[in-house]
């Protein structure tokens, strides 16, 4: 249907005036945490992420355990960690672990194989943009050398947080969000979970079993 | 969509066979959570009005919002096709399949797929399609149809997961929940990273961003709308909200309403297809907005059910709905909303019993994140549909609002039926009355009239 | 000079429960009111409005006004949801009738349960001879349209009744005016679930704010041959009358 007639007919209706009046309801009042950051830590150990609180130099040590912990050498990550953690990629490579390229091709057998290589990959490496102390969750802006597989096709998915980027609500969050330049942008708070079969909680149905927050101060 | 029985035939089916025990006690303890969440949130009634408040803003402007939002979303590279119904979308997705060599189609479950039955036009076509989530997976698996908004297995208990699987996967006998998802997260994953198109639904579409929010706590949204080349989302026309603060409440308000979580785990915003540098995600993307009787729903008088935001709460908190399951109300839509929504939808002809069917205790509309008046619309569906009345409830009603409406005849008649009951009472209860209401005696005994009214009791006191 | 309470006792009271209008006038002149009843009352339309016979509905909701706004003084009803019928949804009845929505309104403000009322008038229920155990079950139009569940429960508890928690208290019993007819195999069901509650609490009588759930209620306990048996609230309040 042509968007004229089909816009139409929402305005014919419209013309009938049955919904209800907005109430005029106040905005919601704004949360704010005394301490964002110990809240944060709370909200995420409660949805089953781990948190660790690190520093630059133990935050390489806390990566070489998880990767050990995981008997792996091949990770996905994003570009630019070393931004936020300088020293991540000469740690990575000296330790010999394998940074896996998450590109995927348009062509469809090209991209059938390149799924194929990505997705036996089981550790990701990711940066939060923000995260949100209400509820634990971390926000990763996708885009130009930051593959959505890094925190999606994995088991253990590690994100690496900056203190200083918690904000309290997800309304903060999203107001500093850039969706033009960017196709996709989630919010994640916790591990996959389903409580599907008779109501029984059960991690890591699609998406990652494992999320480890480093918290680097 | 055609049902072969009334409501009341289907509940009497239901009955026989044996409602599972498990829906009453996962609506009842779901229903216990989210009521715990929303005791621990001290701005959950502020932010119930905001929210009701920004669903009403949308549509009372939709026209608006929609043409915005198609607008950025043009901008962004996402193409939007506009249906009028069903057959509409079912055939632009189809010819889409067609067109772009699609063998297979992985989904993300969205009830207005179920409510076009996308699946079987897709099918028809040549299409694979599989569900991914866990619970619509077991039910496609199983050749049947979800029972509940957002735990389409309801029904079913582990051990007949476990057989379904042995039987259709080939997978060695496990009754244990964790192992079942292992094997299905397995057999899914495969099929994720080798399907050519993406189907989702919409929760919500943000008007100023060209945005669609897509909310799943299993991953499967995300895998979805990132592994095949083509995106196409699916969205029910009434689904706009005007900002990215707006989303910011009703993400908040889903969750807590859904499950009592803060938020969903994968709350998934998408932006029109990969840009050019962007190393994943799909190449096309395409919304379809669907009309399907909504628009016909936005001018009547039952408008409101449109503010719905499909949480599934009011499944949770409907004595109805825990004591029928979802299957009896032989639609996609059930439950307290489903009883309105249909009916809209679909044709309150067709579906007059199932705005009969509830005794307006009022629970749905507590239990409402967007505070829709239920009960008020199923009143208003009940008065459009009055003549299905039977004969003797509307005959005996039109004489009790005669009587009603003049006090002296009422005083007279109460008088005589006071009469009846000196006659017949012996210790104020009567088994059956003769020809009248076999519906109440069946399992009821009836109070017997008193001896006296209360009206001549106080003439008599002489006040 | 006391003020007057006029007194809605609802059509299924004045024919079935006289005692339960009985007693409700010994509470409200417990209470220091003075009770008076408009003779012509009938019903409220509540069973037709719940039924979607609206023009039926409306014709005895007008009636409903018309005796009750000529009168002074607060309205109280023995009944939660004929109550919640006066308040709530008279006024929605009658909104496009232009003649009738200020008196519609008038008489919604001034109407109370008999429970909410005793409350805010900060009546203390007098103290009652009772060795039953009791329990409460919260009839849902008082519930969710007038938030009536603590008021009745203080009542007892003032008035030195033992009162036992019923599990699922809020739930509904499966009543619903016509749905009862309409739906009898899911009414019933309704019912039954309830009455498990009820049994599991302990109690020996089932108090509400509503003859017609109590009226169901009871009619399926009586099935059973059990020992439990209904009270309106006001019967528990009020003692054996005199």
């Amino acid at each position: 249907m042509e968007r004229d007639v089909f816009l139409g007919r929402v305005q014919a209706a419209l013309r009938g005036d049955a919904l209800p009046a907005p109430a005029a309801s106040a905005a919601v009042p704004q949360v704010r945490f005394g301490d964002a950051v110990a809240r944060f830590v709370e909200e995420a150990r409660a949805v089953d992420a781990e948190v660790s609180r690190v520093n630059s130099n133990t935050a390489l040590e806390a990566i070489s355990r998880i990767f050990e912990a995981a008997k792996e050498f091949r990770y996905l990550a994003w570009d630019g960690l070393d931004d936020v953690l300088p020293g991540l990629a000469d740690r990575l490579q000296q330790a010999s672990y394998q940074r896996v390229d998450a590109t995927v091709a348009t062509d469809p057998e090209q991209r059938r194989a390149d799924h194929a290589r990505i997705g036996v990959v089981p550790l990701g490496i990711t940066a939060a943009d923000t995260a949100i102390a209400a509820s634990g969750s971390v926000v990763l802006a996708h885009g130009n050398g930051r593959p959505r597989s890094a925190s999606l096709l994995v088991d253990t998915h590690i994100v690496l947080l900056p203190v200083g980027r918690i904000v309290h609500s997800l309304a903060d969050a999203l107001e500093v969000v850039d969706l033009e330049s960017t196709s996709n942008v989630v919010v994640v708070t916790g591990p996959s979970r389903t409580s599907d079969i008779e109501s029984a909680l059960t991690l890591g149905v699609h998406g990652p079993r494992h999320v480890h927050i480093l918290l680097i101060e | 969509m055609t049902s072969q029985l009334t409501f009341r035939g289907r509940i009497q089916e239901a009955f026989t066979a044996g409602v599972p025990v498990a829906i009453e006690t996962a609506t009842r303890s779901r229903y216990q959570r989210r009521l715990a969440a929303a005791a621990a949130f001290p701005e959950m009634e502020a932010t119930r009005d905001r929210a009701r408040d920004i669903r009403s803003e949308a549509l009372r402007n939709l026209d608006a919002y929609l043409g915005q939002f198609v607008d950025v979303t043009t901008e962004r590279g996402g193409v939007v096709f506009f249906a009028a119904d069903a057959a509409e979308a079912n055939e632009y997705i189809t010819e889409l399949a067609n067109a772009e060599n699609v063998r297979r189609v992985v989904k993300v479950k969205s009830m207005v797929t179920e409510e076009i039955r996308l699946n079987t036009a897709l099918e028809h076509a040549g299409v694979e399609v599989v569900e991914t989530d866990l619970g619509e997976f077991i039910v496609q698996l199983a050749g049947e149809t979800p029972s509940h908004i957002i735990s389409p297995v309801l029904h079913k208990n582990r051990y007949d997961v476990a057989e379904l699987f042995a039987a259709e996967l080939g997978v060695e006998y496990t009754d244990d929940p964790a192992e079942l998802n292992d094997i299905a997260r397995k057999h899914l994953r495969e099929r994720f990273l080798n399907a050519d198109m993406g189907i989702s639904g919409v929760n919500f579409a943000v008007a100023e961003d060209g945005a669609i929010a897509l909310v799943t706590n299993e991953g499967n949204g995300r895998l979805s709308t990132t592994a095949p080349r083509v995106h196409v989302a699916v969205m029910g026309m009434e689904r706009i909200v005007p900002t990215r603060a707006d989303l910011a409440v009703l993400l908040e308000v889903l969750a807590r309403s859904a499950t009592g979580q803060k938020l969903s785990v994968y709350s998934n915003i998408v932006s029109g297809p990969r840009r050019a540098h962007e190393p994943d995600g799909p190449d096309q993307l395409h919304v379809v907005i669907v009309d399907n009787g909504r628009s016909a729903t936005l001018g009547s008088s039952v408008a409101e059910i449109l503010l719905c935001i499909r949480c599934g709460a009011c499944l949770d908190a409907c004595p109805v709905y825990r004591h029928v399951g979802g299957h009896a109300y032989g639609s996609v839509y059930p439950g307290p909303i489903g009883k309105v929504v249909t009916p809209s939808l679909f044709g309150l002809e067709e579906w007059h019993d199932l705005p009969a069917a509830s005794s307006l205790c009022g629970a749905c509309q507590d239990a409402c994140p967007v505070r829709i008046d239920i009960p008020r619309l199923l009143v208003d569906l009940r008065e459009q549909t009055v003549g299905h009345a039977s004969r003797s409830i509307r005959t005996g009603l039109a004489a009790y609002s005669r009587l009603a409406t003049r006090p002296r005849l009422f005083r007279l008649a109460t008088r005589a039926v006071a009469l009846f009951g000196r006659l017949w009472s012996q210790d104020g209860w009567l088994r059956r009355l003769p020809f009248l209401l076999p519906a109440w005696t069946r399992r009821r005994e009836v109070p017997a009239p008193a001896t006296q009214t209360f009206n001549d009791w106080w003439r008599k006191r002489g006040a | 000079m006391t003020e007057p309470v006029q007194l809605f006792v609802t059509c299924l009271v004045n024919s079935l429960y006289p005692d339960v209008g009985k007693a409700t006038v010994r509470l409200v002149e417990q209470a220091g009111f003075r009770a008076e009843f408009p003779l012509d009352q009938t019903c409220c339309g509540q069973p037709a409005y719940n039924g979607g016979f609206a023009k039926e509905a409306a014709a005895m909701a007008r009636q409903t006004v018309d005796v009750l706004d000529e009168t002074e003084g607060p309205i109280v009803v023995p009944s939660g949801s004929c109550a919640a019928m006066l308040t709530h949804h008279i006024p929605d009845l009658v909104k496009d009738d232009d003649s009738y929505v200020a008196a519609a309104r008038r008489v919604a403000n001034r109407t109370r349960e008999l429970t909410q009322f005793l409350v805010e008038v900060g009546h203390k229920a007098a103290p009652v001879e009772c060795d039953e155990r009791v329990t409460y079950h919260a009839s849902c139009h008082g519930l969710r349209w007038l938030q009536i569940l603590e008021q009745p429960k203080s009542l007892l508890d003032e008035a030195g009744v033992t009162r036992v928690d019923l599990p699922g208290e809020d739930e509904c019993c499966g009543f619903g005016g016509l749905f009862a007819l309409k739906m009898p195999e899911l009414s019933t069901a309704m019912m039954d679930t309830k009455i498990a509650n009820i049994e599991a609490s302990g109690a020996d009588v089932v108090v509400g704010v509503d003859v017609s759930c109590l009226m169901h209620i009871g009619g399926g306990l009586r099935r059973r041959a059990g020992a439990i048996r209904t009270k309106h609230v006001a019967e528990v309040l009020a003692g054996e009358s005199e």
